[in-house]
């Protein structure tokens, strides 16, 4: 088969029209649609998600607000870092899914398929970094909150420990170190989800790329 | 608008069925995805502002779709992704019942999404100035690629 055969062979091919025609209905009753049937079932499991756990996150929150601002309970350092830990699970989970209610959200059709590829990547560095930021910001302030309380021994601070037996150092040091971790793993967990959608778009953009040409020859 | 969009959309949908055959020929959701780019070409009607043919435009919003639905597919897990290995070029190639239609497809197939773009528009006679205008590349580099894509295809055809 020569080169130019792939035009006739295409023209051929399509010389019938063996496909079902639109009805000026269906047209209209689709332009009326967000997405279609099945793009628009999957985005509402995310936002199901992303709503279901704002919501507990949400009724966390109030149940804290309660217990300590209004009763005015007084906890040891020793029971609140469950409940800590237990907000923080809440928010990274929440976050996360709108993150990627974001990440399937965002499009770039009007522009040409190069354009669109690296505004669609922009975009997505763009979500994963604020969405970094704003871990980092809430990790640290906790952090800095934490080493103020020890500092100034608010709530026995300084006697908090696991058993000087088992780990010779004192929990808030351990409780810093993992707060400070928390957006470095967040961030290691979201190139992880997104590894293949960053890969695809590089592949692409490469493909499309004139360098990539002369390199690859 | 939404009468013109009708028309204009009636009088196209020739290419939304080559683009989804290209894209989408195995797949499940093929039809949800045809209408996931009707949807798509309709919010982003008000952006076409006659500067160049409508077929430009709607090839242009059309395969960006399509690549931006295969590339969500990675965050899906419920989707069924259709490995590129259950197409059998070989099978088709010696079934004498299988129209060059069918052959050619699969050939197609087997190309990445990009190169499945460039070719559908080389195919449909494009010239190296639209399809450089569709896909952001030059001229130049289209001319070069749309050789390598052809290359590979032949290939694929000639030997399964």
């Amino acid at each position: 088969m020569d080169k130019n055969d792939l035009k006739s062979m295409w023209q051929d091919a399509h010389f019938t029209n063996c496909e079902n025609n639109f009805s000026k209905e269906s047209l209209e009753k689709t332009m009326g649609l967000k997405h279609s049937k099945a793009i628009s079932k999957s985005l509402f499991d995310v936002k199901l998600k992303a709503l279901l756990y704002t919501l507990i996150f949400l009724i966390y929150v109030a149940l804290m607000l309660y217990a300590f601002a209004y009763l005015k309970l007084n906890l040891s350092v020793n029971s609140l870092i469950p409940l800590v830990l237990a907000g923080t699970f809440l928010l990274i989970t929440t976050t996360s899914e709108f993150v990627r209610l974001l990440v399937l959200t965002k499009t770039a059709d009007n522009l040409s398929l190069k354009d669109s590829l690296l505004t669609y990547n922009e975009k997505l560095k763009r979500i994963l970094t604020i969405d970094f930021i704003i871990h980092m910001l809430f990790f640290y302030l906790s952090a800095i909150l934490i080493i103020y309380n020890y500092l100034t021994d608010i709530g026995g601070f300084k006697n908090l420990s696991w058993g000087n037996e088992i780990i010779p150092i004192p929990l808030p040091g351990i409780l810093v170190l993992m707060l400070l971790s928390v957006p470095w793993l967040i961030k290691y967990q979201n190139n992880h989800r997104y590894r293949k959608m960053f890969s695809i778009l590089k592949e692409s953009v490469h493909q499309l790329n004139d360098q990539s040409e002369t390199n690859g020859s | 608008m939404e009468k013109e969009f009708i028309e204009l959309i009636k009088s196209h949908q020739r290419i939304l069925h080559k683009i989804c055959n290209i894209y989408f020929l195995r797949d499940p959701y093929k039809e949800d995805y045809y209408q996931e780019i009707l949807v798509r070409l309709w919010k982003s009607y008000p952006g076409f502002k006659n500067q160049s043919a409508f077929s430009t435009w709607l090839y242009r919003v059309a395969l960006n779709t399509s690549i931006d639905i295969i590339r969500k597919q990675s965050l899906q897990p419920k989707h069924v992704e259709l490995s590129v290995t259950e197409y059998n070029i070989a099978e088709y190639k010696n079934n004498p019942e299988s129209d060059n239609k069918d052959k050619l497809y699969l050939a197609i197939n087997l190309l990445s999404d990009v190169e499945k773009a460039i070719i559908i528009l080389y195919l449909e006679d494009f010239n190296y100035n639209e399809i450089a205008e569709i896909t952001g590349i030059s001229e130049n580099y289209a001319g070069v690629k749309i050789n390598r894509i052809k290359t590979k295809l032949i290939k694929i055809l000639n030997h399964g």
